[in-house]
């Protein structure tokens, strides 16, 4: 029991005021726009970033639209179909999706073609398209630009990373032109030679109700972990949590689980060849953060709830009674709806404090992704379909830190079920 | 003007909320004072109050929009947090300022208890700055922010048993303070 005058010293003291010193506030201020801090708090931000996701939606949906419009008339265009019959060497679809190293599968494309240059016209031209869009977006819509090649998985892949290494995207664009057409006639030449089309072919258009799940595979493994020596330097790493507790070693460990996606999902078939998936699907992202000071520790338990809207060509590259291949590419607006942070804070582990917070998050996230599908054909109804690919998030400048943040490439397998409605 | 009030709590998560300009100046104006005196309880130089304030405020306006307001008293809560914080990652950093070796014998401690009533609360204040570190620390950490020497300990890195005696040696040294004030005081009468 503390004496008489030591709780006099705690009554007169506890709420004791003590003039701030001059000019502190300004220098606050200063310091903060130094540092690049938005002086002008949280929610002034809602308002500017309607507009800007608003506008990214409608940039990636209209470059959706010209890819349809211009990759469909071409493919309708005899030309493409003397590839198909030029192409001498007909190899398994499964093949050029399975193999990574497809250089040597290409090297009949080398051989020049009218077909080619049709195609290196609608390239241009779409890069051209795409430049001019892209001028105020960020890189999702270079991994658009790829969807007009049944891009295999490997080079959805280059791409990505080549995106995560950053640099100027224009040039990207430029650069990856000469690569991308060549391979895009190759490609096409050596999985399509069995199936040659007419062009006035357009029955078969269907719509699919998918129901799927997914979780992206790599990011399962060892959590990301990460140590903040630095940590006095940066009030971020802090202050995660309102619940503050003074440390001399500051360890932040972070896990993010497995996502869990479900979905449903309409496909839509354009032909034989090209389809056009869109849906609704919800994410459940959990992540914990410890941090860990001697016996201090607290942990919190981050789970946030998504929905989101994907967008994806699907281009058939083998079909039979029951099976068909398929590549796949698109993007994906995701919103948060739902997020809490449960922080349980306990020392020699005894439980001091348990508190929750929502959290927030105004900016829609976006990614791109490509997969290969496969599917079978239970019935005439009933599908099941495994695609496994990659996804790339992109930065959406949230504080938030999500497994999206901070492993913005990660390796998926969507399982699921189609329900075909209209065949 | 400081109010005590739930009120104006709210009414700054709110103003933050709505990003507001004027958030950071009324947060200011109302707790700036309280602050700078948790904050001059620790440190005893005024140069660094200032770096340890601007820190602390700083991380303030950078993290309310994710501070959850848990009724009255909440913020002033989690903003004293905050400055103790800071004021401890700065005196951790001070190497020059250990803990005061136990070897030191306490000032013998009278058995009667020293009085307070004619300090003034600058007085106290400036007496709990005149502490060697070690103490001031525990001292303000077990007195007035209300932690256990369990908590202390584990926010120093020190053994509770250190914390404890360590709050020991800083009690008898401010009684002793107070009571050269107060002969001081007296033999000038």
């Amino acid at each position: 029991m503390k004496e008489k005058w030591i709780n006099d010293i705690y009554s007169r003291m506890g709420n004791y005021q003590k003039k701030a010193p001059e000019g502190l506030l300004d220098d606050i201020k200063k310091e903060m726009v130094r540092r690049g801090i938005n002086v002008v708090p949280a929610g002034k931000k809602k308002a500017r970033a309607i507009p800007l996701w608003a506008v990214r939606s409608i940039e990636v949906a209209a470059l959706l639209a010209i890819i349809l419009l211009i990759a469909t008339p071409y493919l309708k265009n005899p030309a493409v179909d003397n590839i198909a019959d030029a192409s001498k060497k007909p190899s398994s679809a499964i093949q050029t999706v399975i193999k990574s190293n497809a250089g040597n599968d290409y090297e009949e494309a080398e051989k020049p073609s009218s077909a080619s240059n049709a195609m290196t016209a609608m390239t241009q031209k779409i890069a051209s398209l795409f430049h001019h869009l892209s001028s105020s977006s960020e890189t999702p819509l270079l991994s658009e630009n790829q969807e007009v090649s049944p891009s295999i998985l490997d080079k959805n892949k280059e791409a990505l990373n080549k995106n995560s290494i950053g640099g100027s995207e224009e040039n990207k664009v430029k650069h990856q032109q000469p690569a991308t057409e060549q391979k895009k006639t190759s490609a096409r030449s050596s999985y399509t030679p069995q199936y040659v089309y007419p062009s006035e072919h357009r029955s078969h258009s269907s719509i699919n109700i998918g129901v799927h799940y997914s979780g992206i595979l790599a990011s399962s493994n060892p959590a990301s972990q990460e140590r903040h020596p630095d940590y006095l330097a940066d009030p971020e790493l802090r202050f995660n949590n309102s619940n503050v507790a003074a440390t001399i070693v500051n360890e932040e460990k972070k896990n993010h689980h497995q996502p869990v996606k479900v979905g449903m999902e309409v496909k839509y078939n354009l032909d034989n060849k090209w389809s056009i998936q869109s849906g609704l699907v919800y994410s459940y992202l959990q992540s914990d953060f410890t941090k860990t000071n001697l016996s201090d520790k607290e942990v919190t338990k981050q789970s946030l709830h998504y929905v989101g809207i994907p967008v994806n060509l699907s281009y058939n590259l083998y079909q039979s009674k029951h099976l068909s291949v398929y590549v796949t590419a698109g993007g994906e607006a995701e919103k948060m709806v739902k997020g809490k942070a449960e922080t349980c804070s306990t020392q020699n582990g005894t439980l001091i404090s348990n508190t929750e917070r929502n959290v927030k998050m105004n900016q829609l996230q976006f990614s791109t992704n490509a997969a290969a599908g496969i599917e079978y054909k239970v019935s005439d109804h009933f599908s099941i379909y495994a695609e496994p690919g990659a996804s790339y998030y992109f930065k959406n400048g949230s504080d938030v830190k999500t497994i999206y943040s901070d492993k913005p490439l990660g390796f998926s397998l969507n399982l699921g079920v189609r329900l075909n409605i209209n065949k | 003007m400081y109010l005590l009030g739930s009120n104006t709590e709210q009414q700054i998560i709110k103003l933050f909320s709505r990003g507001d300009a004027s958030a950071m100046d009324m947060l200011y104006n109302a707790f700036s004072g309280y602050l700078t005196a948790v904050c001059s309880r620790y440190i005893a130089n005024e140069d660094d109050v200032k770096d340890v304030l601007q820190e602390s405020f700083i991380i303030i306006f950078t993290k309310i929009p994710s501070f959850e307001y848990h009724g009255k008293g909440s913020l002033k809560a989690w903003m004293t947090k905050i400055v103790v914080n800071e004021s401890l990652s700065l005196l951790r950093k001070d190497k020059a300022s250990p803990l005061v070796p136990a070897l030191q014998e306490p000032p013998d401690m009278p058995d009667e208890e020293p009085a307070l009533e004619d300090l003034k609360e600058k007085d106290i204040l400036e007496m709990i700055r005149k502490l060697p570190t070690g103490y001031r620390k525990v001292f303000n950490l077990y007195v007035i922010d209300g932690y256990s020497h369990q908590e202390i300990a584990q926010m120093l890195g020190i053994q509770p048993a250190t914390s404890a005696s360590q709050f020991h040696r800083a009690r008898m040294m401010l009684a002793s303070m107070i009571r050269q004030k107060r002969n001081l005081a007296d033999s000038r009468k």
